[in-house]
């Protein structure tokens, strides 16, 4: 036990157990963050890579954006959908890292607008979904000009 | 043990004062309750989407269970108590692990739905850490290896978040420096980018030189667990207006790893120093007083 007392006595040693332990879990750790850095993978969250904007991306490719409209119980058309964790608790990345099941069956759409009544009882809810996505194109790093928007799949909420 | 082993272990053991651990400990335990409301707050909502859960590998071989209001509400509750306590400096091995595993599962949950985050690492390894140090108060100045075993993970793990990340740009693109040229923030800044950043979009090669800068930056950062004095605070310095650019610009903090910075600096320094601002009388060392988590946090 410290004592209440400052700056007396020898420095507190490890024995030689102890020691060896720690240093054995801090290179298993390095270890496991290497291996999730040279597989390039997520899913060996807490040791994944560090993959954020990690990809390039080309000077003359497309920049695609994911989000979702809603028509509303009040008559409103087209609203934009809070993919955030206060609005609907589904983020906007998390519904481009699923856009494969989404595509495949749009019924899953109904867990967003399920999640939104949920958090939000009180507010305009929800009666049909559209999943959208504009497309920007690069040239030599510029932007030009506006975006194509396409809509990927719509859901009648039930 | 050769000599080289035996300066390994020493580096990973280098003894840092029990004061410091106090400190760090502290605000750590005090931020965590900010992260599970404001920062990582999609873990109680996720709870009310199990359709949308995708497990990790860890979820797959562990029996872990699906998120269910039951099971995010409980957690939080825990999270709360727990590191309240745990940021008193009591029940420092019995508070802190009940903290640690609870947390670990927390960002399971939140990070389970087809996105990781990764501003997370050093601070969980500072919770899987700390309960390590035992006992230690705020005014005590010995020395302590288990300490400096603690703080060094800590220093490690943030330091591989940025060391990390550059060779992950080099396994994904086939070479080192690819990353630098391409346009990476441009596409950053369009889908997410808020009114402060959007206006450099008709400069991609002001966009490439900080890409550039950033990217060797992250390749150099190792070298900060050498530095001291001045270069040391430079350096941190540097990453920390990093995240402040990131932050106005994209939205994007990574608090949680900016906290972790302070793993790198004598933190007991401040425990007199916010003695004096107090009125003189019997301040109990062990207790955090309310000003001393959010005077630094």
């Amino acid at each position: 036990m410290s004592t209440a007392h400052a700056g007396t006595g020898a420095p507190l040693r490890l024995s030689g157990r102890g020691r060896a332990w720690r240093v054995g879990v801090a290179l298993a750790g390095i270890a496991a963050l290497v291996h999730g850095t040279v597989a390039d993978s997520d899913d060996f969250f807490p040791f994944g890579s560090m993959a954020q904007y990690a990809s390039a991306h080309d000077l003359n490719g497309q920049v695609r954006s994911v989000y979702m409209l809603a028509d509303t119980e009040s008559g409103l058309r087209r609203v934009p959908v809070p993919l955030h964790a206060t609005g609907t608790g589904i983020g906007r990345a998390e519904v481009e890292g699923q856009l494969g099941r989404f595509l495949a069956d749009p019924s899953l759409m109904q867990v967003i607008a399920d999640a939104y009544r949920a958090l939000h009882p009180d507010r305009d809810q929800y009666t049909s979904l559209y999943l959208m996505r504009d497309t920007y194109q690069l040239r030599d790093g510029y932007q030009t000009g506006p975006p194509a928007t396409e809509q990927l799949a719509e859901w009648d909420v039930r | 043990m050769s000599r080289v082993v035996q300066r390994v272990a020493g580096w990973w053991t280098t003894p840092v004062p029990l004061a410091r651990a106090a400190v760090f400990r502290t605000i750590v335990y005090l931020f965590l309750i900010y992260d599970i409301f404001i920062l990582v707050n999609d873990v109680v909502p996720h709870g009310y989407a199990p359709e949308l859960y995708q497990p990790l590998f860890i979820g797959r071989l562990l029996p872990l269970p699906t998120p269910s209001p039951a099971l995010v509400h409980g957690l939080q509750i825990v999270l709360v108590v727990g590191a309240l306590v745990a940021a008193t400096g009591r029940l420092p091995r019995l508070a802190g692990w009940i903290v640690a595993v609870c947390y670990l599962e927390w960002l399971i949950v939140g990070m389970s739905f087809g996105k990781v985050d990764h501003d997370h690492l050093a601070l969980l390894v500072a919770l899987w850490v700390l309960p390590t140090v035992g006992p230690a108060r705020f005014t005590d100045a010995t020395q302590s290896e288990a300490a400096g075993w603690a703080f060094r993970c800590v220093q490690v793990a943030t330091v591989a978040t940025y060391v990390g990340s550059a060779f992950v740009k080099w396994v994904r693109n086939g070479s080192p420096f690819a990353w630098g040229g391409g346009a990476v923030f441009t596409w950053a800044i369009i889908r997410r980018g808020t009114e402060l950043a959007t206006w450099v979009l008709d400069y991609p090669w002001l966009l490439r030189i900080g890409q550039w800068v950033l990217l060797i930056a992250e390749f150099l950062s190792p070298i900060v667990l050498f530095l001291r004095g001045r270069a040391l605070v430079l350096a941190v310095g540097f990453f920390l207006s990093f995240h402040l650019v990131t932050y106005l610009s994209l939205g994007i903090h990574f608090l949680p790893t900016v906290v972790c910075w302070l793993a790198f600096f004598p933190l007991e320094k401040i425990v007199p120093y916010l003695r004096r601002l107090r009125p003189a009388g019997r301040g109990e060392p062990e207790l955090a007083s309310p000003g001393e988590g959010t005077a630094v946090t």
